[in-house]
């Protein structure tokens, strides 16, 4: 599963590179427009879903239902948001504290930001804490709603939530080249996610 | 023509015509050459090369299949694309080479087909039927495009001319090619196709190979068992003595030099094993 994720980033920086500002595109119609590309889906099965969300599949991808009321059709659940998942995970691995959590870590800090030897690419390294105790990682995935301790890929896609699937007002503030430098939770530019937010079309 | 099926058979499908008219052992060697995953080419330089009166097996370039392989990639993998290994020493005997190649090229050769000349979106359309009543219908009528439109018309500056936008479309699965090549596509396709062509699998182009992982090989190399926790524990403790590790400098080059000549020393005896030094 990380392996997948670290090769999706490579696409997903690529993509961010693009979407910096409109290019100037030569469409099949022969007339050269002002373009400017956009993340619009993602597109798969289940199990790849599951994979690109690093959760087990026993979870719903879009809503916060819970696995024992799955069955029913027409109960309508809060949407998650790619936001807080990422939020979540990112406390649990670098400073300890479990969603819900106000005092003081209960934990020592899983993952530490490093990089890859070989492919010079960011990459969270496990802790002494992680290595050691190998049952504290499963303990905090649980606590977690069963998502693993990994960089999601998606996570630094511009302007797209992987779990509601649609445009997210603002940019990701991820860079590539400034991950080490900056603190792995303070993201600022981050605006609170705003599916289809209607005051941007007026 | 002489190739065509009898006439009583023209309009039929090739599943209700008459049997294949070869006999079987003409019909083996036809699918033998044709199934084979040597072109024509490679077979009719391979032949020349081993009748060439100066071949001797003594001076054969690659004397094992690694090395051999590594060739046929030096060769074989398309230009434009690069690969990046994420192989570790605790991943045992597996290559985990994911092959990549740029999003730009793939989208500009997309736009480049003459096919979708009237058929693609760069404008948001706004659909209403005569009571005033919103359809939603085409990619271009509904309220993702209108919002990516306001959003690319922000970042256009508001200039004259209008900002399209270009909707990127990622797909991954895992599918097997040619029957027992198991293949990890991460395919890319743009939504401002037609919705007809938008659905034909030529119009998805495959930007990367996504390597797959051989839980057996990496268990037979002693790791963990945990996904995540995948630094090997044998070489690198902790985040704290990897980084020591790497900040060192004296220290690294001792232990390059030592895994170089111990891998110089090994690969004597076996190229296998020894092979997937870290640090060399």
């Amino acid at each position: 599963m990380e392996l997948t994720h670290l090769g999706v980033a490579v696409i997903m920086d690529d993509y961010n590179e693009i979407g910096k500002t409109p290019i100037r595109l030569r469409f099949p119609d022969g007339i050269y427009r002002k373009a400017y590309v956009m993340m619009a889906g993602w597109i798969a099965d289940q199990q790849e879903q599951d994979k690109m969300g690093a959760e087990t599949s026993q979870r719903c991808k879009q809503c916060k239902c819970p696995k024992d009321r799955l069955h029913e059709p027409h109960t309508v659940w809060e949407r998650r948001k790619g936001r807080d998942v990422e939020r979540a995970v990112r406390r649990a691995a670098f400073e300890g504290r479990l969603p819900g959590e106000r005092g003081l870590p209960s934990m020592p800090p899983l993952f530490k930001l490093g990089t890859d030897p070989k492919s010079k690419r960011p990459r969270w390294m496990p802790t002494a804490a992680c290595l050691q105790n190998q049952t504290l990682y499963e303990k905090t995935r649980k606590a977690l709603g069963g998502v693993h301790l990994v960089e999601n890929a998606l996570w630094r896609a511009r302007h797209y939530d992987y779990l509601m699937q649609v445009h997210v007002e603002g940019q990701s503030s991820y860079q590539s080249k400034s991950a080490h430098s900056e603190s792995p939770l303070s993201r600022p530019g981050r605006t609170p996610c705003t599916a289809m937010s209607t005051e941007s079309l007026s | 023509m002489s190739g065509d099926p009898p006439e009583e058979f023209q309009g039929l499908h090739w599943h209700d015509r008459e049997t294949c008219p070869f006999s079987r052992e003409e019909g083996e060697a036809f699918f033998t050459y044709t199934e084979s995953d040597m072109s024509r080419r490679a077979g009719d330089n391979m032949l020349q090369w081993a009748c060439n009166v100066a071949y001797k097996p003594g001076r054969l370039r690659f004397r094992n299949v690694r090395s051999l392989s590594l060739a046929v990639r030096r060769h074989y993998v398309p230009e434009g694309v690069k690969g990046i290994n994420f192989h570790e020493p605790l991943d045992g005997h597996q290559n985990l080479m994911f092959y990549h190649r740029d999003l730009l090229p793939l989208i500009k050769r997309l736009l480049s087909r003459p096919t979708f000349a009237n058929n693609t979106y760069t404008r948001f359309r706004l659909v209403r039927d005569r009571e005033g009543i919103r359809i939603i219908g085409a990619f271009n009528t509904g309220d993702w495009y209108e919002f990516a439109h306001v959003v690319a018309q922000k970042k256009g500056g508001g200039g004259p001319s209008p900002v399209t936008v270009v909707p990127l479309l990622c797909s991954t699965d895992a599918t097997v090619a040619r029957k027992n090549m198991p293949v990890y596509v991460f395919l890319v396709s743009i939504g401002c196709l037609g919705d007809r062509h938008r659905s034909e699998p030529g119009n998805w182009l495959m930007v990367a190979c996504l390597p797959h992982y051989n839980d057996q090989a990496a268990k037979n190399a002693h790791r963990p068992d945990r996904g995540p926790l995948s630094i090997p524990r044998r070489k690198v403790r902790s985040a704290r003595a990897f980084e020591l590790m790497r900040s060192s400098v004296t220290l690294m080059h001792v232990y390059k030099g030592f895994a170089q000549s111990m891998h110089q020393v090994c690969s004597r005896f076996d190229h296998g094993s020894s092979g997937d030094a870290r640090w060399s």
